[in-house]
């Protein structure tokens, strides 16, 4: 049991999807237990896993399994865990078991809907605990359908414009993503993601066993096999540019999808650049650190300009997302210990405070059926429950001090302000522009919802009840608990940052 | 003579269809037309006979590189043996289409199975000769047989208009190929492939006195070919033909005839050019003849997907695709080299089983709702899932992503271009699984985000029951490729391709 | 001289060939086709091929190009008019012109081709050996080349039903679409042939 615990993880969801496929239909009690169970399950065994089994001080990745696979491809079954990843893999499987209630409200065919969580459930644990290449894409690419039947089955008006630019980015990134991961493979003869660093290390990745040195429009083999899995990686972030899909996809989504698309599924595109792409590439990531802090610098200050412009709750929301993971972009980008671990603890983070701020725009829609910003007002006064843990929730996504996201984004733009390229010091003043616009749209967005005089149309609303309050309790938890004792993480995470940002600034 | 007796039990699959077409022919004859299913079961198991035959040649050839000539030109390799089977099993397929199609009459057209079995002796022909004489025999034989399958359902405008269409672009392109064969035969004095890359007036002799002969002759060659596998710029054809033809016939043409051609044009290409011991010469132009299909790769796959983007009938559609698709299988080919043949023999093998469960979709929903609009499937999916499913199945494969034996294909296609310096043609085909998802995936919005739509589904389990299990191969093959891949490296390395 | 009387006889074969598919008249076309044929014959006669002359005389010119008259004269005459004037109506306009541009290219190159086409000495020894004999052909059409009369055989078998299928009246129903859904137990409902299989069976036989 404990050597296979992440095959365990992983799979016990699809079991719950072939069991909810059994189930009759209108039999909708059932369904939800089975996937109450085969998320809480997982859930249960990570928290074991993440608290007692694994060992934190070692950098090694652990509860390691190679099976043969598909063998004349050159393809394993290759999985196992690194601080790093099992803490995403232990937020994944909170996320996706509170998923489960939070979707109690849903009434149109809950059984495809319940066995498509279960089967997305798979494909993000598996992509976190892949360590084969070919894996790892199978896993990700997994992932995409059930996320368009989601969005585009379950969503609100425009659901299948939503769905199908979402499923459309992210093949062509993933696409892109492929050509570079066969360019690799013939390069390094391996798909283990381990190896491929290893031989990075050793200077092995020159394209020296490509046709033409393996150029592609006169870019060295390095730099388009970087550009084009960072591209693959940046449009799930998003990274500016390549943002458009998401404040689409999240408005439309039904509100625990939106939770985990914001909650997990950017989060697969930050780790995937930090697990599968930059030590991979360390020369052309080292050549493009700056444009990458650009990059994310725009991303903050630019998601979070456009934020304040929104009168829709969600696509606030949703704009807040491409500014905070613009933080996890520079953060890597500056190369330092503590911008990598700001970095990593503000994927996580956002995760959850991400997630809280879903969810209390899903109690709000679930009442007055529309989410204009401008429409609403003294709610506190029948909802003051709902008040509290909204202020809550915009506390910790604004990042004030004892909130989670305070910590990361500090140790993040310290951790930029130190970088050895100077020039991330401007990048960082830029970027306290984006905190001051966050703590505007944030505070604005309370003040027309919950202040000033009551409209008399939500005079009668009840204030939030228990699963709701069940459903946003446990994430408002964590922003307070890694506000004050960051290192439940950080402890975690230590060692293999060491090694990523040892790996990644020594030149080979 | 009896050298020729002796050779007789290696084309026994060749005789057993030949008889089979017969019994075929007498037998509706002795129905008079009454009941016609009968005839197709007796076909099916005349098919099953043949496949049995088919295996056991495949075994008794032992070793993957074995291979045989007899008759001076019929050559018994694991190459045309795949071949055969392949086309064996879609007849099977379309067979049984023919038999689930509720819409198609049941007296009467006996004539029906007895045309298939044409085309299918045909493309035996086809796929194992290296003898232009024969090769030219057996295209017409398919042909033939196709442009009257095309119009099977004269009354329907539709159907009529297809084969008009099919008979004048066919005729055309056989006879720009008998030319360029004719040409071929004028420089070398013979028209045996083998001859005629290693005889004493063979093309690399040739190439040295006078490149520009040579080279029309090939072109015109080709572009007979290129015809037979829409590839652009001959794919004017397609999809009229797929959209008016009866959808098992569509589905014969998109799948067994596309690799009869693809299989004639690999052997024509790989007896000429990379043969074992080609000397310097040959294999220069070989390369050239690889750069020259990469090109036609590049504009058959974008020109077929950005064409797919407008249709609104899923056969058109489907039509396109498979000009799309053409163009994936000649990247492969475009490596010239035996790992990017095996690359392109596995997606033929993906695209036999998409591309049939596709149509088998198309088939059934057609007697459903009475067309093949996209539009009419709106709201449709939920109810009839163990079809609908299947279609989201294959539409992924299609497009190329994963857990499906389609994935893997092009997976293996990308392989094979970056590894022979085709690098930018592995981008553009990247590029292209991504626009062919934006219409593939139509049919999904359709079927299941559309609003639920009330309307009773008459039951058609067998023909449900067939689109399953093509699924379920597709899923499988996808997963575990193995035995696949060793089908078709044993089928390329029996052509005993040189070292390129 | 046997050059310039090859050039016009071909050229004189190709007129011919323009002429089936461009005359008003089904009638004009047959006797088109009839020339080119001929031309076609006495072009083998100047190759010295005389049996292949002759047979081509015999078999083609002689007896199919009766048959083909038969039958046109037993067709109603109007309807295949129709299509014989507007091939442009049934394939589009770009179509019949991306089809001439290409076989004008090809015509081009062909020319290009021809003319450097090295002399094999296979051709030589094949007119030694008497290429205009009988017996040669007969050997040679069944030992070395049987598979492939036996294949041209099979060919025509498939050509015959191809043929019976496009030119049967519609004795049974019109075709699914058309039909309700409910298949006629006895499959025998008549109808009269639309204007589509008419001009089919009339494509069939041209």
């Amino acid at each position: 049991m404990q050597e296979h615990i992440l095959s365990w993880i992983t799979f016990l969801p699809l079991i719950g999807m072939a069991a909810i496929l059994c189930v009759p239909r209108t039999n909708t009690g059932l369904i939800k237990a089975i996937s109450l169970a085969a998320t809480g399950i997982p859930f249960v065994l990570a928290t074991w896993l993440y608290f007692d089994l694994f060992d934190k001080s070692s950098a090694n990745l652990q509860f390691v399994q190679r099976l043969d696979w598909i063998t004349s491809l050159g393809a394993y079954y290759y999985v196992g865990v690194d601080g790093l990843s099992l803490a995403l893999v232990w937020l994944t499987t909170l996320l996706l078991f509170i998923a489960v209630p939070a979707s109690f409200g849903i009434e149109k065919s809950q059984k495809s809907y319940y066995a498509l969580l279960m089967l997305l459930e798979v494909g993000i644990i598996g992509v976190f605990v892949a360590l084969d290449y070919f894996l790892f894409y199978v896993y990700w690419e997994v992932m995409l359908l059930p996320m368009y039947f989601l969005i585009g089955i379950w969503g609100g008006p425009r659901r299948e414009y939503a769905a199908i630019k979402f499923f459309l980015y992210t093949l062509a990134g993933s696409v892109l993503m492929l050509v570079a991961i066969v360019a690799l493979r013939l390069q390094a003869g391996t798909f283990s993601i381990p190896e491929l660093m290893a031989l990075a290390q050793s200077g092995a990745m020159d394209g020296s066993k490509l046709p033409g040195g393996g150029e592609l429009l006169g870019m060295g083999f390095q730099t388009w096999v970087f550009w084009f899995l960072f591209v693959g990686f940046a449009i799930k972030v998003p990274v500016f540019p390549f943002h458009t899909w998401l404040p689409d996809a999240h408005v439309q989504a039904p509100t625990p999808i939106s939770v985990i698309l914001a909650g997990i599924l950017l989060k697969l595109g930050g780790y995937g650049m930090l697990r599968a792409c930059f030590p991979i590439v360390p020369d052309a990531f080292r050549a493009n650190t700056y444009v990458l802090g650009i990059l994310g610098v725009i991303s903050i200050v630019y998601g979070a300009y456009v934020a304040l412009g929104q009168s829709d709750f969600k696509r606030m929301v949703a704009y807040s997302s491409v500014s905070h993971m613009g933080y996890v972009l520079l953060g890597m980008a500056a190369l330092t210990e503590w911008g990598m671990t700001g970095a990593a603890l503000q994927m996580f983070n956002h995760g959850t405070s991400a997630a809280v701020l879903f969810l209390v725009v899903g109690v709000i829609y679930d009442r007055a059926h529309h989410r204009d910003l401008n429409g609403f007002g003294g709610i506190s006064q029948v909802m003051p429950k709902y008040w509290a843990l909204t202020t809550w929730g915009f506390f910790a996504a604004l990042g004030l001090p004892t909130q989670a996201g305070f910590v990361s984004e500090a140790m993040t733009l310290l951790g930029a302000y130190q970088s050895a390229d100077t020039r991330f010091q401007a990048l960082v003043v830029i970027s306290l522009i984006g905190i001051v616009l966050t703590a505007a749209f944030l505070l604005w967005a309370m003040q027309r919802v919950f202040l000033g005089t009551l409209n008399a149309k939500y005079k009668d609303y009840g204030d939030m009840n228990a699963r709701e309050v069940f459903c946003q309790a446990p994430f408002l938890a964590l922003c307070l608990i890694l506000g004050v004792f960051p290192w439940l993480l950080t402890d975690w995470m230590a060692p293999t940052i060491k090694l990523v940002v040892g790996t990644l600034s020594k030149s080979a | 003579m009896s050298n020729y007796l002796q050779s007789l039990p290696s084309i026994a699959p060749e005789i057993a269809m030949t008889v089979l077409l017969c019994a075929v022919l007498v037998v509706d004859l002795l129905l008079k037309g009454r009941d016609s299913r009968k005839v197709g079961y007796l076909t099916l198991g005349g098919l099953g006979v043949v496949a049995w035959l088919l295996l056991g040649q495949w075994g008794e050839l032992g070793s993957a590189g074995a291979a045989k000539r007899v008759f001076g030109m019929i050559d018994i390799d694991r190459f045309s043996t795949f071949f055969k089977l392949f086309t064996v099993g879609s007849l099977a397929a379309v067979v049984l289409f023919v038999l689930l199609d509720r819409r198609e009459r049941r007296h009467g057209i006996g004539e029906y199975y007895l045309l298939l079995l044409g085309a299918g002796l045909g493309i035996f022909f086809m796929v194992s000769t290296s003898n232009l004489l024969l090769l030219m025999l057996g295209l017409e034989l398919l042909s033939l047989a196709s442009y009257s399958l095309a119009g099977f359902h004269k009354g329907d405008k539709r159907s009529a208009e297809a084969a008009m269409k099919y008979v004048v672009f066919g005729g055309l392109s056989a006879g720009v190929m008998l030319y360029g064969i004719s040409l071929l035969y004028g420089i070398t004095g013979t028209i045996d492939l083998t001859e005629m890359a290693s005889g004493p007036h063979s093309l690399a002799a040739q190439f040295s006195s006078g490149p520009v002969p040579v080279a029309v002759a090939i072109v015109l060659v080709l572009a007979g070919f290129a015809y037979k596998v829409s590839v652009v710029p001959f794919h004017f054809w397609t999809p009229d033909v797929y959209e008016g033809a009866p959808t098992p016939v569509t589905s014969f043409l998109a799948v067994a005839s596309k690799a009869a051609g693809f299989a004639a044009l690999l052997r024509f290409v790989g007896k000429l050019f990379l043969v074992d011991g080609a000397d310097g010469a040959v294999q220069q132009y070989g390369a050239r003849i690889g750069a020259l299909l990469a090109i036609l790769s590049a504009l058959t796959m974008t020109l077929g997907n950005l064409a797919a983007l407008r249709q609104s009938s899923m056969k058109r559609m489907l039509a396109y695709s498979s000009i799309a698709h053409a163009g994936y299988v000649l990247m492969g080919m475009a490596t010239m080299e035996s790992s990017g043949w095996n690359a392109a023999m596995f997606y033929l093998a993906a695209y036999y089983l998409m591309n049939l469960g596709a149509f088998g979709f198309v088939l059934y929903f057609e007697s459903v709702t009475g067309s093949d609009d996209i539009a009419s499937l709106k709201g449709l999916g939920a109810k009839a899932l163990w079809v609908t499913v299947p279609m989201v199945v294959f539409l992924v494969s299609l497009t190329g992503l994963p857990p499906t034996v389609g994935f893997t294909g092009k997976y293996m296609l990308f392989v094979a271009g970056v590894d022979n310096g085709l690098l930018w043609l592995s981008l553009v085909m990247a590029l292209n699984s991504v626009v062919s998802l934006f219409y593939y995936f139509r049919i999904v919005k359709a079927l299941f985000l559309a609003e639920p739509a009330e309307r009773s589904m008459p039951g058609q389990s067998a023909l449900a029951g067939s689109i399953f299990v093509l699924a379920v191969l597709t899923v499988l093959f996808g997963l575990y490729i193995a035995p696949l891949q060793a089908w078709c490296d044993a089928s390329v390395e029996s052509l005993r391709l040189g070292a390129g | 001289m046997a050059e310039t009387l090859f050039y016009a006889l071909a050229l004189a074969a190709v007129g011919f060939a323009v002429g089936v598919i461009s005359a008003r008249s089904p009638m004009l076309s047959v006797l088109s086709l009839l020339g080119a044929f001929v031309c076609l014959a006495l072009v083998y006669l100047l190759a010295g091929f005389q049996f292949l002359a002759g047979a081509q005389v015999l078999v083609y010119a002689g007896a199919i190009m009766v048959l083909f008259l038969f039958v046109v004269m037993l067709l109603n005459l109007a309807d295949l008019s129709k299509v014989a004037e507007h091939p442009t109506r049934v394939l589009g306009v770009h179509r019949v012109a991306l089809a001439g541009g290409s076989a004008a290219l090809l015509g081009v190159l062909a020319l290009l081709a021809s003319r450097r086409i090295p002399d094999t000495a296979a051709d030589t020894a094949m007119l030694a050996r008497g290429f205009d004999e009988l017996e040669p052909i007969a050997v040679a059409l069944f030992s070395r080349y049987l598979l492939p009369f036996e294949a041209a055989s099979l060919l025509l078998l498939a050509t015959m039903v191809a043929v019976l299928v496009l030119a049967k009246r519609a004795r049974a129903p019109q075709g699914p679409r058309e039909q309700a859904q409910a298949v006629d137990a006895h499959g025998d409902a008549r109808g009269d042939a639309s204007d589509a299989a008419r001009e089919l069976e009339g494509a069939g036989l041209r």
